[in-house]
């Protein structure tokens, strides 16, 4: 009986055709009568996700380049802030500069908003897997480095690092003039729904060109695993909230938002401001 | 069978939609449960509210949709992680700094309230402003304190004091109390949700009813959702008066 009224209901469901949290319910409208009571109970039970044919690296990464990028953050202990700038700015754009070392520095920031006293910075490396052992083998040679971490660690409470790719349909972060404000989102997406994202953002991400506040997207593949992160640029926060605001009033936003959103399981939004010594300003 | 097994898995899932962190003060009993059963009038509705928990299309912002509109207060909540030695001297520092920013009338910022914790975690402050003139407020209060060597000195020996902190940008709830200043004693308890990523409005429209029930004795301060930090996140500020038993009145 109590399936039966499930069924009538279920039929009013048909015009959304769609929960926040179960899309596998879209796929109801399409079967049979019989077959729909089914699989419209096990849809309750099970979150159907099309099966994946192959590596998210493979399916959503930039196919022209092959750079892999890493994200670190470092909590610094607050009486320790300024001199940790001071020997960052320093060491870390040698590195960038050096044409030895195949890496170039994205961005280095200081949290405003968010957690504080946290240091980010982001590292791309060109040659991908190769170009990171590379650094890293040249980088233990390197004397003024060493000491440079040994230095830097009496001024660290904790850090972690993740190793990114960027989304094919994003912008390429190149080095812009500032001063802008940062704003990094991350996203810790239910496991098995990075597809489903990124073919949504695909065409979420031509809604939010108008300002050129989009710097780059990218999915981790090691450390945290089934993040995303959104870097956005805005000149203030004010500037921030209205174009965040004017995406509403496009035609279509906030569909992509409907569906973006149950896939995430926590989210986190930083806002940064750039060291001196940044590329993205 | 397999369907009365099913319903006990989905009943969990729901029950744990709104995680509830107690921070602060009296440990409350109960948990969110209460506003998850609908009536069994409709036996229909009463089932499918179980199983899907369908959430409408939003059609535009959280701040459009929920905060007050009459103002466009913006509020700035931070939450210091003292060191435990340093907390008397943590404190003699902020009243003596704090309280002059929020008297000088050159910085578009007040006060509105600031707390060491009790129960929860403990030796952490925790302190809210309020920017009445929103986010250009920050902005001008930001680039002043830049400039004013007092508070620059007082950032200084606060941060050899501070194990880690972090902050969040928060607006008011439109059918909240907006947070007054109150005599005391009292005891104030701050509760904290993480919401699902989506739910926010269907929060705002139950509580929008549910804050009615909370009016006695002046209890409810503030309620707010983050914008900025850590996202889908909600306060809801108590005060009571020392002298009252608290209520146990679940979330």
């Amino acid at each position: 009986m109590a399936a039966r009224v499930l069924l009538a209901r279920g039929g009013l469901l048909r015009p959304a055709a769609h929960s926040g949290f179960l899309p596998g319910l879209r796929k109801v409208t399409s079967s049979s009568h019989r077959a729909r009571e089914d699989s419209w109970l096990k849809s309750l039970f099970v979150r159907k996700v099309d099966p994946r044919k192959d590596a998210h690296s493979n399916l959503l990464a930039k196919k022209e380049t092959s750079s892999l990028y890493k994200l670190q953050f470092h909590n610094v202990k607050p009486e320790c802030l300024d001199a940790y700038n001071k020997i960052c700015q320093e060491v870390l754009p040698k590195i960038h500069e050096g044409k030895q070392y195949p890496c170039t520095l994205v961005g280095t920031w200081n949290t405003w908003y968010g957690e504080q006293d946290q240091a980010v910075h982001l590292w791309r490396y060109e040659g991908g897997y190769p170009a990171l052992t590379e650094v890293m083998n040249k980088l233990k040679e390197n004397q003024e480095f060493v000491n440079f971490r040994k230095a830097r660690s009496d001024m660290l409470l904790s850090r972690k690092n993740q190793l990114l790719l960027e989304f094919s349909f994003w912008n390429e972060p190149v080095p812009r003039p500032g001063p802008n404000i940062y704003e990094l989102r991350s996203y810790q997406l239910r496991p098995g729904t990075m597809i489903e994202w990124g073919n949504y953002w695909a065409r979420a991400i031509r809604f939010r060109q108008d300002s050129n506040e989009a710097v780059g997207g990218f999915f981790s593949q090691i450390g945290q695993l089934y993040m995303v992160h959104h870097l956005w640029a805005y000149k203030d926060l004010q500037t921030r909230e209205d174009i965040r605001n004017a995406a509403w009033h496009k035609h279509g936003w906030e569909e992509l938002v409907y569906y973006t959103v149950p896939l995430i399981q926590e989210m986190e939004s930083r806002i940064m401001i750039p060291l001196k010594t940044s590329p993205l300003q | 069978m397999t369907l009365g097994s099913c319903l006990n898995s989905k009943l969990l899932l729901i029950l744990k939609g709104a995680v509830v962190e107690r921070t602060l003060m009296v440990c409350c009993l109960g948990s969110s449960c209460g506003e998850i059963f609908y009536s069994k009038d409709s036996e229909g509705s009463w089932f499918r509210s179980l199983f899907v928990h369908k959430v409408d299309p939003r059609k535009d912002a959280h701040s459009t949709l929920l905060s007050k509109k009459e103002t466009s207060n913006l509020y700035k909540i931070q939450f210091h992680n003292v060191k435990p030695e340093c907390l008397d001297a943590y404190n003699s520092l902020t009243e003596a700094v704090l309280p002059k920013l929020h008297l000088d009338e050159d910085y578009p910022c007040s006060l509105v309230g600031n707390w060491n914790t009790w129960y929860g975690e403990q030796d952490q402050a925790v302190h809210l402003w309020r920017f009445s003139g929103g986010y250009p407020a920050l902005m001008d209060c930001m680039n002043k304190l830049k400039n004013n060597k007092e508070y620059l000195e007082f950032r200084k020996e606060r941060s050899k004091m501070l194990l880690s902190r972090r902050n969040q940008l928060l607006l008011e709830f439109s059918f909240w109390n907006e947070p007054q200043p109150r005599a005391g004693p009292n005891i104030y308890e701050l509760r904290t949700y993480k919401l699902k990523p989506g739910t926010m409005i269907e929060w705002g429209n139950n509580w929008a009813r549910a804050i009615k029930y909370r009016q006695e004795n002046q209890e409810a301060v503030g309620g707010f959702f983050s914008q900025i930090g850590e996202l889908y996140v909600v306060h809801h500020l108590w005060g009571r008066l020392e002298a009252l038993k608290p209520l146990s009145v679940p979330s």
